[in-house]
């Protein structure tokens, strides 16, 4: 019981750590507080606005901006800042979920085509290749028919998007599978699902992590585009749903806040998960770690530069040395 | 070398047939009765005319047999007839691909040319300005969604300062007229200039460049010059906003192919050789740096197809992405199908096509 709780608490102390450090880096910090933004508006939308999706009030239809009114109201008088902050809310949930699927999907099968035999990599490497090839817009616009439920985009989305992730999580496990480590945990009689969760898995990890917030990012642009052209859930409100009722009807009245908003709250929330993958690819990939170990020890040890060991073989100065080096690095000599 | 275009074609072939598949059974999952489209004007309670049409087209024949004659009819390329525009799929899809060709075909070439020249002055050294300007920009155009971006600017550029049109790709009232056999003779001529240069100069360059720009002169050839600035006139837009974001991906490849090259041993040679600085720079990195960009047009191409439906629609394009959105929207699936299978093959044979040319450039991928 007691071991349980220290392993609770550092599993815990570990968490609080990383989000930190996603905290201390700029790009970090600027996506979390955008998303941040986001995700209060989309929680909290019924508090912070004095509206309701249904209150028609076709009188003061397609009103400019004015105090009551920030964003001025559309055709039949609705709130254009109430359908923005309600729209968070469905460009949220089909953005994080369908990453989340995307990426275990993907990452799931990205392994057990690596990982696992002759049979199943041709499989889903056929998978993939028939995948790729098949046009996604053209595909999902054709299977939106089957229902125009926002769950079945997500499923959609899930069933074509995952081969990028498949294609990525497959290529770095071949570059780790001969590894030493792997080949030791097989020999020490480990089964093939255990190395692949306790030693594959971690190892990709940074990827998948990054790669999620990626495709959060990405297939929030495809909902807005697919609302856009009318194939989004009719029962929700969907940022891009309101840029259709803005192209019908802002465009001859000068309405310019009606097209602004609906784009930058997309721009705000697609840049925010986008600086946070970014962010996350440079605390977790350990390559990039490592290489600035390297450059802090090159720097700390300046007895091992090549300047210094070039001067020590020819008869030749350190400082000729350095010139040398600084005149070939900026582009050569004058043959 | 020819057992890997062997297999190439088979496995081009199996995706082919796979999605000829999925054509014969996407209906049979979306619509409750997969004989839906074929009842257009039908009305609901014709129970006895709905039966009759669907013994006539087949529906009653067992699942197995019906797949088998899908299958014959698309080997022998019959798509059968629209139920929307009453006529052959063939005809209504030949009367589209001509526009989408215009805006895809000239998005990708001016996205390509200046993709390459901002991606070159910005892979020339790394973390200079223009390089930073790139990665700063690069993270802020690709959460943009460009369609928002596209109505911005019409409503900017159309309405506003009335500059461009914001509506279609002729001034109505205009119809193309094009000549057959001018566009046919223009386009032999200049083809067998091409290859002739070809022959003499032994440079398989003349018979890449010779395609587009044979097509180019049978058009300038055979279109009336009127038309042509016109339709040019209506393509700014559309092809401005698909330029601005698809140049800054293409711009980015090369810069981060340029930095790669930069690293290779062959440029330390040619920088030992004493060879100045601009020709390793030009002749050196910036050749060796083109090559993974012809994996990426060739990948691009057939997405542009597919992805212009968003442009389209703004711009009430008469291209195949509307042609397709309005096929789902009326349940025109004989029309939807077909555009689905020809965006396929346009694929298919853009990845082989891509694959012939990278290995005619990069002869070190012929080793493996």
């Amino acid at each position: 019981m007691n071991k349980l709780k220290t392993n609770l608490f550092s599993a815990l102390r570990a968490i609080g750590k990383f989000l930190l450090s996603v905290l201390k880096h700029p790009k970090g910090r600027l996506g979390v507080i955008l998303v941040g933004i986001v995700v209060v508006a989309a929680i909290f939308a019924p508090y912070l606005t004095p509206y309701e999706l249904d209150d028609y009030d076709i009188a003061n239809g397609l009103a400019k901006p004015s105090a009551e009114h920030l964003l001025g109201t559309d055709k039949n008088g609705i709130d254009i800042l109430t359908q923005i902050l309600y729209g968070a809310r469905i460009s949220l949930i089909i953005g994080i979920t369908t990453g989340l699927c995307v990426t275990l999907l993907g990452a799931t099968l990205g392994i057990v085509s690596a990982y696992f035999g002759k049979v199943s990599a041709a499989v889903i490497l056929n998978i993939i290749n028939v995948l790729l090839v098949i046009p996604t817009t053209p595909l999902m616009m054709i299977m939106s028919n089957l229902s125009s439920s926002y769950l079945m985009m997500i499923a959609i989305f899930t069933l074509i998007g995952w081969c990028g992730t498949a294609r990525m999580v497959r290529a770095q496990v071949l570059s780790i599978m001969n590894m030493n480590y792997i080949r030791a945990a097989e020999l020490s009689g480990g089964s093939k699902t255990y190395i692949m969760f306790r030693h594959i898995m971690p190892s990709v990890s940074h990827l998948l992590i990054m790669n999620c917030a990626l495709s959060c990012a990405g297939f929030m642009i495809a909902e807005a585009g697919l609302s856009f052209i009318g194939l989004g859930d009719p029962s929700v409100m969907s940022w891009g749903k309101i840029l259709v009722a803005a192209q019908e009807s802002a465009f001859t009245s000068g309405l310019w806040a009606w097209v602004l908003a609906p784009g930058a709250a997309i721009f705000i929330t697609v840049f925010g998960f986008m600086q946070i993958g970014y962010a996350l690819e440079e605390i977790l990939n350990p390559k990039m770690k490592r290489k600035r170990v390297k450059h802090r020890k090159k720097s700390a040890s300046p007895a091992l530069d090549a300047e210094t060991v070039f001067a020590s073989m020819t008869e030749m100065s350190v400082e000729d040395a350095q010139a040398l080096k600084a005149e070939f690095e900026a582009g050569g000599t004058n043959a | 070398m020819k057992g890997y275009y062997l297999k190439k074609v088979l496995s081009s072939l199996f995706v082919l047939f796979i999605i000829i598949s999925l054509n014969f059974f996407l209906p049979r999952m979306i619509f409750s009765d997969p004989a839906q489209p074929y009842f257009a004007g039908v009305p609901e309670d014709a129970i006895a005319l709905r039966e009759q049409i669907r013994e006539a087209n087949g529906f009653n024949d067992p699942l197995i047999v019906q797949y088998f004659n899908y299958l014959g009819r698309i080997l022998t390329l019959d798509f059968g007839e629209s139920h929307y525009y009453k006529e052959s799929v063939w005809t209504v899809m030949f009367s589209r691909i001509p526009w989408s060709m215009v805006l895809t075909v000239s998005s990708l070439v001016f996205s390509i040319i200046f993709g390459i020249l901002f991606g070159a002055v910005a892979g020339k050294k790394r973390d200079h300005a223009p390089d930073k300007a790139l990665l700063a920009l690069s993270g802020v155009t690709t959460a943009i969604p460009s369609f928002w971006l596209a109505l911005v600017c019409v409503m900017l550029f159309a309405f506003t300062y009335k500059i461009f049109p914001y509506r279609g790709a002729m001034t109505a009232g205009y119809t193309l007229s094009m000549n057959g056999v001018a566009f046919l003779i223009a386009f032999a001529v200049c083809m067998a200039a091409a290859i002739t240069l070809k022959l003499v100069l032994k440079k398989s360059v003349f018979i890449f460049a010779g395609i587009p720009v044979s097509l180019a002169a049978g058009l300038l050839v055979s279109v009336p010059m009127a038309d042509i600035l016109d339709v040019a006139y209506h393509a700014a837009l559309p092809v401005m906003i698909a330029v601005f974001s698809g140049v800054i991906s293409y711009a980015l490849l090369v810069r981060n192919s340029m930095i790669a090259v930069t690293n290779e041993d062959y440029i330390l040679t040619a920088r030992a050789k004493g060879l100045p600085p601009r020709v390793v720079l030009y002749k050196h990195t910036f050749r060796n740096a083109l090559l993974p960009l012809i994996t990426n047009v060739g990948m691009s191409m057939a997405g542009l197809m597919g992805g212009s439906v968003l442009t389209e629609k703004i711009f009430s394009w008469p291209g195949m992405g509307q042609l397709l959105l309005d096929a789902c929207n009326n349940g025109d699936y004989m029309l939807s199908q077909a555009i689905l299978l020809l965006f396929a093959v346009i694929t298919v044979v853009c990845n082989f096509i891509t694959d012939l040319v990278y290995h005619k450039f990069d002869p070190r991928v012929k080793e493996v």
